[in-house]
């Protein structure tokens, strides 16, 4: 038997586990489905179509799968995806989808979301990402696995944030953040963001093998210490061999950076299904996306 | 016919209008009049003296008349208040605190007492607008944006993230740090909004001509140079009166 305080409106439709608790003051939408041993604190609102797996916390006051602010939105069928082990603090929003942007919004499993923090619309987190206080992500951004995000920090649309990557307070991120890297300007008004070093906690974290590791240490020196362009390092990084798949990911990225509109390379899945929901999404969720999302 | 949750609290008299929804643990005061077919969601409180119009949709968490049940909010039609956004109201016998039609106040958002938001405003998320300011109509504030007591940020201008608008914002401009700098004319909003691009490209001779090496403010004599000629068109003649008025050419820039 789930327990679900009375004072609680949870809608007949809604499917939550038997061992999900509810405090009291949460209102549940119909389509939305709670998995085992997931806990809502009190004035929680779960509401269009959320999927929430299992053993998730999430923390007073939040607002999870609500309609996107994106003056584009249609009210169309959008879903939010979210799996196992997260911890939701207080005051978080999180959006469903958009029609053009591919209609979900994802949050893997394993990810700390701080409080006051806000996940837009059309956002696919990947595994172990730590976000700080009021975090704003907006429209269709990726963040991979073991990124971390400090305080105040906003991030624009359609930027991609690379694997490991620690991301300063208050930092305005325009451009794609490469993998294992720094990346915070030192006064956030007049001083561009950029990569200021090595995120050896991200890398640890990964536990890449030493020789990997080093040569990743390597790559994001000679990459972003050089005073020579980047498309030249490139080249040269790129001709060691062997070269590890680390070292690999973070060229390719900062390539996909350098060919992206603005330094951001999801601009170009503008108004379509973008290639991450073939790697997040689960069978049955990627194919009522097609149906609903015809190929453009 | 209005729908009211079992679990909402709307305090006599208010009055609500046919077609309003009211959700669960929302409270609604005794002098707050809605219009019809506004949607107001859970966990919402309006108090004070508030009038809101029709068409709306007010999300969960969202606070309308903060501050005391005297003050004054007006909200016209077809707004969307996001979640946790904060309208404070505006003691009288001041103006009270209003925002236009078509306005979206995103999530976070803070409308300081007696402020203004004009019709068609884009407030990005976070943003925080001190008391008294204005904002007229088409301003598009980008996330985290602040401002200070007093200020007005002209029409159609676009202010970057994180920008902090301590005095008047001269409008059609793309406003960017703190203090705010002019980085330009707004041209993608002013397309959007259907501007011809003889009327952009007059704005951007102006622009050039006031703002082009100047450190703060106007290159100084240029105000002056402009306000007298006679061959300006609408929207030329309306920068010119707004930096006037904020007091550009002189030593009192802005507010």
């Amino acid at each position: 038997m789930s327990s679900v305080t009375v004072l609680c409106e949870v809608a007949p439709e809604a499917q939550v586990d038997p061992s999900a608790r509810i405090d009291r003051w949460c209102v549940v939408g119909p389509h939305v489905c709670i998995g085992p041993g997931t806990q809502l604190a009190r004035r929680v609102t779960l509401t269009g179509h959320t999927v929430i797996g299992r053993d998730n916390v999430i923390g007073e006051g939040s607002v999870v799968g609500a309609d996107p602010q994106d003056l584009k939105y249609r009210g169309g069928l959008a879903w939010l995806l979210i799996g196992d082990r997260n911890r939701l603090g207080v005051n978080v929003t999180v959006h469903v989808g958009t029609e053009p942007g591919g209609r979900v919004t994802h949050i893997g499993s394993d990810n700390e979301i701080g409080d006051g923090s806000h996940v837009a619309h059309d956002c696919y987190l990947a595994d172990h990402i730590r976000m700080g206080r009021k975090v704003l992500l907006a429209g269709h951004i990726v963040l991979r696995t073991g990124a971390v995000i400090e305080d105040m920090t906003g991030i624009h649309h359609f930027t991609q944030i690379g694997r490991g990557a620690h991301i300063g307070p208050r930092t305005p991120v325009t451009r794609d953040v490469p993998p294992f890297v720094h990346y915070y300007s030192e006064d956030y008004y007049w001083d561009p963001p950029m990569v200021r070093g090595i995120h050896d906690a991200g890398i640890a974290a990964a536990k890449l093998p030493a020789a990997e590791a080093a040569q990743l240490r390597w790559a994001i020196g000679e990459l972003f210490d050089s005073e020579s362009a980047l498309a030249v390092m490139l080249d040269r990084v790129e001709r060691l061999s062997p070269l590890y798949e680390a070292t690999a990911q973070l060229c390719a990225m900062c390539r996909q950076s350098l060919s992206g509109l603005y330094g951001r390379y999801r601009e170009q899945f503008r108004n379509q299904v973008p290639p991450e929901a073939r790697e997040f999404l689960p069978p049955w969720l990627l194919e009522q996306v097609r149906k609903e999302t015809p190929c453009r | 016919m209005t729908d009211i949750s079992p679990h909402a609290v709307v305090a006599c008299p208010a009055n609500l209008a046919k077609g309003v929804t009211v959700g669960a643990f929302t409270f609604i005061g005794p002098k707050v009049r809605v219009g019809p077919n506004t949607r107001i969601d859970n966990n919402v409180v309006i108090d004070g003296d508030a009038d809101i119009g029709p068409d709306n949709h007010i999300y969960p968490f969202a606070l309308i008349g903060a501050d005391g049940a005297s003050g004054r909010v007006c909200i016209g039609r077809g707004s969307q208040i996001r979640e946790h956004v904060v309208v404070a109201a505006a003691p009288p016998p001041g103006e009270p605190t209003r925002i236009g039609d078509f306005t979206l106040l995103s999530t976070g958002c803070y409308v300081g007492a007696g402020s203004r938001v004009d019709e068609r405003v884009v407030l990005g998320t976070y943003s925080q607008l001190a008391e008294n300011t204005h904002l007229e109509e088409h301003v598009w504030a980008s996330a985290f944006t602040g401002t200070e007591r007093d200020v007005t940020i002209g029409r159609y201008s676009f202010t970057s993230g994180y920008a902090g608008i301590d005095h008047d914002a001269p409008p059609y401009a793309m406003l960017q740090g703190f203090p705010f700098r002019i980085r330009g004319v707004n041209t993608h909003n002013l397309k959007r909004c259907g501007f011809s691009d003889e009327s952009i490209e007059a704005l951007k001779d102006i622009f050039r001509s006031l703002f082009n090496g100047a450190e703060h403010g106007v290159v100084p004599g240029r105000l002056g140079e402009w306000s007298s000629r006679v061959d300006l068109d609408e929207n030329q003649r309306y920068l010119v009166d707004f930096l006037r008025r904020a007091g550009y050419d002189g030593a009192d820039r802005g507010a």
